[in-house]
């Protein structure tokens, strides 16, 4: 009688090899992996949940009365709107790829003791951002009350852009992660590659300052940055105002896609010897 | 039967010391996206061991089968690669249904999460459902004694309520095929015959199951067959009893006529290490003592640097693997240095030998490991031994009663003093 296995495992992995039925039996640990990083966040503090809430409201109001006063937007509404409709989601982009890519040198006790997906720990942190956000919007949403600003229905192209940013970040740690497992330089010049992202995403001052984007640097900047789209998205989804969709803009969205298949059979070819490595 | 795991060809090479197949970012790129590696095939052959190499092994669907060796024979790295922890270097396995495994308790454990908490987050981690969980958690709580901490952070835990918890989230895994290692037995002395019995039921519940383990009482309760590993390789594979006679065999052979054992400085050593151990008298070493000689222990050590707090530690245990006596040097009274004894253990730069006499009669027939371990402040192990046999046998016939009965009679045969008066 020919055995048929379940699992096969051999000492040559195959990137396309995905177990995707895997990675969704697994899907109970990821919940409890967001969990944990929302509950273990605020231990210990007296102030405890409050804090999700107050720190995005102390930036917000930072860089309203340093930098909006210095800087000429023009934008006829209130500018904590527009700040912070734009910060939300450059930090969501930004804590995904950051907290992702260390996720795997964090998480080395987990990777050298049990098995399982190794995906779930950046996957886990595009889910964590999510709590964040949430409370983004509630404080956006309550100083739309206080302005007075209600905003349209170009809202429903939220959900769109957060899931492109899940995903824009999440590409961003498949790639550096396992590098990052490898070789440590990765995460020493983390903040650096964040700094020069955020720099060139526009998130405090208006997409016009990087130039024209149809033509030029500004083409380019656009079609490598998703986050230039995305952030314009949001203003347009929250506030009425940007638009998304330059030439420029569509590509960079289609190259995330790209990137991100890339990046997924990059780390499933990784992966397997993470225990060994890291 | 039908078979629940197969191996074929099974190796793991590791390599030595810096990762030498990798020179840079480029080069390591180059061989993950085109498979090409700059270094030759030679250079990684010098400086690499393999850790288990050629591992054909089946296992029947319901089946105990234990694993034994000694430190470093591959056990673990068997483990690793089954549980998919770490891929093979070569060959390849399959198994059927659903595999667990327990290497050890208390991973992703967070300190500051709560017992429930760490219940549902270790459990899922370890592969179980949420509502599996749910299902057991009373279960889970009540094996693990905490009943009235269970709101509680882990962190405030005593360290016997936390490898208790641990436990029992382990423990309460239903894989169709389980891999188990021993030293998962944690706790105090009654927790760790709990433990060892959860892993018998889970063992006779029908279940496939690979136990490893030093211990080999454990062993031949638990196992059907057993399968012995050296080196990485496999030695011999068969019926339990056979197997772990084979284990004590290959263990005297070669603790046999080794009587003096000199080891070369140790690659990066700590401020000191051991540099020979030798049995028995000076101008005539053995590691064969009769059961009312003198077991006389001689350890030369290195000191490199000025050292305080050195402590030599002596631990000899059983052919079972399990404990028998501890000793150090200092010990507590001289811990404090202000008594008027003479510290034997050295704390400045020098060479020098120690001279350790084991009183008799104090251990009953058979065979005894000595495990000698050097350690330092902050109870850093600088340099440890294993691996030094001591055979005791009755030569003289003084204990004839007790002789091939040690199991019944125990390790111990001391001199006991009585006295009888007229009442």
């Amino acid at each position: 009688m020919k055995d048929s296995f379940d699992i096969k495992v051999t000492s040559k992995g195959s990137p396309f090899d995905l177990s995707l039925g895997e990675l969704w039996d697994r899907r109970d640990m990821l919940v409890f992996m967001v969990l944990r990083d929302f509950k273990i966040r605020f231990k210990q503090s007296a102030l405890g949940v409050a804090w999700a809430l107050l720190q995005p409201l102390a930036t917000t109001l930072v860089f309203t009365f340093f930098i909006g006063g210095v800087m000429n937007i023009s934008f006829d509404g209130p500018y904590p709107l527009y700040f912070l409709s734009g910060l939300m989601i450059w930090n969501a982009f930004a804590k995904i790829f950051g907290n992702g890519t260390l996720s795997l040198v964090t998480e080395s006790e987990l990777i050298r003791k049990v098995y399982f997906p190794r995906m779930i720990l950046p996957i886990s942190h595009a889910f964590s951002v999510l709590t964040d956000l949430v409370i983004a919007l509630l404080i956006f949403a309550g100083l739309c009350v206080w302005y007075g600003h209600s905003p349209g229905v170009e809202i429903i192209w939220l959900l769109p852009f957060i899931l492109l940013t899940m995903i824009a970040g999440t590409t961003v740690s498949l790639w550096l992660g396992p590098i990052n497992v490898r070789f440590r330089d990765i995460q020493i010049v983390l903040p650096l590659i964040t700094q020069l992202l955020f720099v060139s995403s526009a998130v405090m001052f208006p997409i016009s300052s990087l130039g024209s984007l149809d033509e030029g640097a500004g083409f380019w900047i656009a079609t490598f940055n998703p986050m230039i789209g995305v952030i314009e998205g949001f203003r347009m989804a929250l506030l009425g105002t940007g638009d998304p969709f330059h030439l420029a803009n569509l590509l960079s969205y289609l190259l995330v896609f790209l990137f991100f298949l890339g990046g997924v059979a990059f780390f499933n070819t990784s992966q397997r010897r993470f225990a060994d490595v890291i | 039967m039908s078979l629940a795991l197969k191996c074929e060809g099974l190796g793991k090479r590791y390599q030595l010391g810096e990762k030498s197949d990798v020179f840079t970012l480029t080069d390591w790129l180059a061989s993950k996206c085109f498979g090409r590696s700059s270094s030759t095939k030679k250079n990684v052959e010098d400086s690499s061991i393999w850790a288990l190499k050629d591992l054909d092994f089946e296992l029947e669907t319901g089946r105990v089968l234990g694993i034994v060796g000694r430190n470093g024979s591959g056990k673990s790295t068997l483990l690793k690669i089954l549980s998919r922890i770490t891929p093979p270097t070569t060959g390849s396995f399959g198994y059927k249904g659903s595999m667990a495994s327990l290497l050890e308790v208390g991973t992703g454990f967070k300190q500051e999460l709560s017992g429930i908490d760490n219940i549902y987050l270790s459990g899922t981690l370890l592969g179980l459902r949420r509502n599996e969980i749910s299902r057991k958690i009373d279960e889970i709580i009540a094996f693990a004694e905490i009943e009235k901490f269970i709101n509680t952070p882990v962190k405030r835990y005593s360290s016997g309520m936390y490898v208790r918890l641990a436990f029992a989230v382990a423990a309460h895994l239903e894989p169709d095929i389980l891999l188990l290692d021993e030293v998962l037995a944690v706790g105090d002395q009654k927790f760790q015959r709990k433990c060892l019995n959860k892993m018998k039921s889970v063992a006779g519940e029908g279940r496939t199951v690979l136990f490893v383990s030093h211990n080999m009482q454990a062993v031949t309760q638990l196992c059907d067959d057993a399968l012995l590993l050296d080196r990485g390789v496999c030695v011999t594979r068969g019926k339990v009893e056979d197997v772990v006679k084979a284990y004590h065999d290959h263990n005297r052979e070669q603790g046999e006529s080794r009587a003096v054992m000199e080891y070369q400085m140790p690659q990066a050593h700590q401020g000191a290490w051991i540099s020979s151990i030798s049995l028995g008298p000076k101008d005539n070493p053995t590691s064969v003592f009769d059961i009312m000689e003198t077991i006389e222990l001689q350890i030369e050590m290195s000191v490199e640097e000025d050292i305080e707090d050195l402590i030599l530690n002596l631990h000899v245990k059983s052919e079972e693997g399990m404990g028998v006596f501890s000793s150090r040097e200092p010990d507590g009274e001289n811990l404090n240095r202000t008594g008027d004894k003479i510290l034997i253990i050295p704390t400045q730069k020098g060479k020098y030998r120690l001279t350790a006499s084991v009183p008799a009669p104090l251990l009953n027939t058979g065979f005894y490991e000595l495990h000698i371990a050097l350690i330092g402040p902050h109870r850093m192990v600088l340099d440890q031994r294993r691996g030094v046999y001591v055979e005791i046998q009755d030569l003289k016939a003084s204990f004839s009663s007790c002789i091939e009965q040690r199991r019944s009679h125990g390790d111990f045969v001391p001199a006991i003093t009585w006295h009888r008066e007229p009442k």
